[in-house]
């Protein structure tokens, strides 16, 4: 794998040096900065493989570069680092469009690992806008519209949303959605999506998802 | 305003004090009026008298007596001596004219010419000689013979300012008097008041007594009561303070003397591996003593009060924190399940992750390996019940009501838990409102806890058309008793 380009936002310089090597050993090209305008600055200026964004930026500045990447069609991915105590701020992260978050004090290893399953993800991602009947998701600014109005979504019912979407016509398992919102289950087994697809069908419709029983759900007219 | 006194007793004093000027003027004004009326009344009525009497009295030949002839005197001491001049001068005067403009005779003091020039009969207010009279001329039947009688306007006005001198006399020791018991009284009922003002001059520093609130008139006594109330809170809350602060020094000790026992173990140690294990293990010994000390700042947190309080969606709080937990379950070969519904309940979301992170972590820590964890979510009745459970060793039914309490720990159990956890759970349970329960765990067996929260009321209908149908039918088959599709 050849070397990737990392954007890191960071204003604590003992822990941007100690993240910076430890992601250099894992063949990142990491460049640090230390507030919100040098990162739009360095945004503007280059592409990267990934960004790691400190929420903790002071005056809530780290959420408003990944608003701000966002609402310019930006679909790098986004891996925020929060403090343990707010999940408040994780959420609304996530809400915003990060693609995944770590928490502070976190293991490097596990850092690693959310940045390549992250950009992993990413890869497979299709940009351009998905629409179905009066459903229109746009995956790069993250935003749902329903008959031009838009509809909220919490960061997991957009994923599944996302992830039938994409395979519009085709039925999705179960499995295949957990994997798509979760990354994967590993030891969690969880009757959330169910709960997610239910969700959907309030906020768009109950014709949106069909139920294939026996094997998962679909969007759309079944492709032959 | 400014220029009244600052404090309420001199502006009881000065208001009082005012309000009787205004009323004694007021009244004197009404008073002295009546009786200047009545006193004009009466001098008029004299006039009328005596002009009638010396009419009457005089001799019918009076017209042809001759105007010079000498005047009689009054005898020593028949006036009454100079009692005062003001009765000297305060008599009425009196001419008597005949025909032709003829003068008859009049008394000492009457000018020489008629006091009314005309001699028409009547009442009327004349000046002769520089002087004001107040004249009542009468004339005889016949018209041969004019009686004028008057009153000097000077005698009358000085009349006037005599009474007007002692009313005012009068009142101003009224005045005197009254104000020494008025100020008496209003000191004495405010001497309550007084005292708390005393009472707080006095304090200083962080004293936290209660200020003296007997006989306290029913305006203040609530200010001062709630105040003490205050005191009181306050009291609770810095003993408490205290007693949290010596309990979370006593507690971090331990493990601090671990961490330090386990590092002079590593720089001991002869060999790499076995600096390397010692080294291990005073990382767990971090990772634990930074998992008590962020529960002791929650709980510090939690006690200093203030949440931000909002529409929380259970179902993503449980999923994010429980995502967290997943590579130390696999680790262990745990599994976690999820049971969960769209519970919506208003609370704070921080504080409700710290909730759910204790409870998981306690849950994950003492089912042991292969062990089972579940997590359930569920709206009933207007309730929003959450619980996590597990499969490990439990806790003994007559504990289960002492593990919500501070620093507790199991007794006999090794010293995994910091005793802190649930206290902070049962902690944020009470600042939501919400009920809770320790009870068993999966299938009976292990631990569980159990939360019960009010439901966040439905949210407004969203302004769409299309998705109100799609309530519409939700509405119509929740009431109908269909099962919802899958």
């Amino acid at each position: 794998m050849h070397a990737m380009n990392l954007l890191l936002v960071e204003d604590d310089e003992m822990l941007a040096h100690a993240v910076r090597t430890g992601l250099q050993r894992d063949d990142w090209r990491v460049h640090w900065v230390a507030d919100a305008a040098a990162a739009r600055l360095a945004l503007s200026d280059h592409g990267y493989a990934a960004v790691l964004l400190d929420l903790g930026l002071p005056r809530g500045s780290g959420l408003g570069v990944l608003q701000a990447m966002r609402q310019r069609y930006d679909p790098t991915p986004v891996l925020i680092v929060t403090a343990r105590d707010s999940l408040s701020d994780r959420i609304a992260g996530l809400d915003a469009g990060a693609d995944d978050y770590v928490v502070k004090p976190f293991e490097l290893d596990e850092l690693g690992a959310r940045l390549r399953a992250v950009v992993r993800r990413a890869q497979g991602r299709v940009s351009p806008k998905l629409a179905h009947g009066d459903v229109t998701v746009d995956p790069a600014r993250r935003s749902v519209l329903r008959a031009g109005a838009p509809v909220t979504l919490s960061v997991n019912e957009y994923r599944t949303l996302l992830a039938l979407m994409e395979r519009r016509g085709w039925v999705v398992t179960r499995a295949q959605l957990e994997d798509a919102v979760y990354g994967g289950t590993g030891s969690i087994e969880s009757n959330t999506i169910a709960v997610y697809i239910h969700q959907l069908r309030r906020k768009l419709g109950d014709d949106f998802i069909a139920t294939v029983h026996g094997f998962g759900y679909r969007v759309g007219e079944e492709r032959a | 305003m400014k220029y009244l006194p600052a404090s309420l007793r001199g502006r009881l004093l000065v208001a009082l004090m005012s309000a009787i000027v205004v009323c004694v003027g007021g009244w004197l004004c009404a008073y002295g009026t009546m009786v200047d009326r009545q006193q004009t009344g009466w001098w008029d009525s004299t006039l009328r008298v005596i002009a009638h009497q010396i009419l009457l009295s005089l001799p019918g030949d009076v017209d042809a007596m001759s105007s010079a002839r000498p005047a009689f005197q009054l005898p020593e001491g028949a006036d009454g001596g100079s009692l005062d001049d003001r009765l000297a001068n305060h008599k009425p005067r009196f001419q008597v004219w005949l025909n032709g403009g003829r003068e008859g005779f009049r008394s000492p003091g009457a000018p020489a010419q008629p006091f009314r020039a005309d001699l028409a009969a009547g009442f009327s207010d004349t000046e002769v000689a520089g002087e004001r009279w107040r004249v009542y001329s009468v004339s005889d039947a016949s018209g041969r013979v004019h009686v004028q009688a008057a009153w000097s306007h000077r005698q009358l006005d000085a009349e006037r300012v005599r009474w007007l001198k002692l009313s005012l006399g009068a009142t101003a020791v009224l005045f005197v008097l009254l104000a020494l018991p008025l100020w008496a009284v209003v000191r004495w009922s405010l001497r309550p008041v007084m005292a708390v003002e005393a009472a707080i001059r006095r304090r200083e520093g962080l004293d936290l007594a209660p200020l003296p609130a007997a006989g306290l008139p029913c305006e203040i006594a609530p200010l001062v009561e709630s105040f003490n109330q205050l005191l009181q809170r306050l009291d609770a809350a810095l003993q408490g303070e205290r007693r949290f602060i010596a309990d979370a020094a006593h507690e971090l000790r331990t493990p601090m003397a671990a961490l330090l026992a386990q590092s002079q173990l590593a720089l001991e140690a002869r060999d790499t591996a076995e600096r390397d294990a010692a080294l291990r293990r005073l990382r767990e010994g971090v990772q634990r003593s930074a998992r008590l000390a962020e529960q002791l700042l929650d709980l510090a947190r939690l006690d200093a009060g203030g949440s931000h309080e909002r529409r929380v969606a259970l179902l993503d709080v449980v999923e994010v924190v429980v995502r967290d937990f997943d590579a130390a379950a696999r680790q262990r070969g745990q599994r976690i399940v999820l049971e969960l519904g769209a519970c919506e309940i208003v609370g704070d979301v921080d504080m409700l992750g710290i909730a759910l992170r204790n409870l998981i972590d306690n849950a994950v820590r003492y089912a042991g390996d292969g062990g089972r964890i579940e997590v359930r979510c569920a709206t009933e009745a207007g309730r929003v019940r959450l619980s996590v459970a597990d499969d490990g060793p439990g806790v003994p039914e007559h504990e289960r009501s002492r593990v919500f309490d501070r620093f507790y720990r199991l007794p006999g159990a090794p010293g995994r838990g910091s005793g802190v956890g649930l206290s902070l759970v049962a902690r944020i349970a009470e600042v939501h409102r919400a009920r809770i329960e320790a009870g068993a765990g999966v299938d009976g067996r292990g631990f569980g806890v159990t939360l019960w929260f009010e439901a966040a009321a439905e949210p407004p209908a969203p302004p769409l058309g299309a998705s109100r149908a799609s309530d519409i039918a939700d509405t119509r088959r929740r009431f109908l008793g269909d099962p919802i599709q899958r």
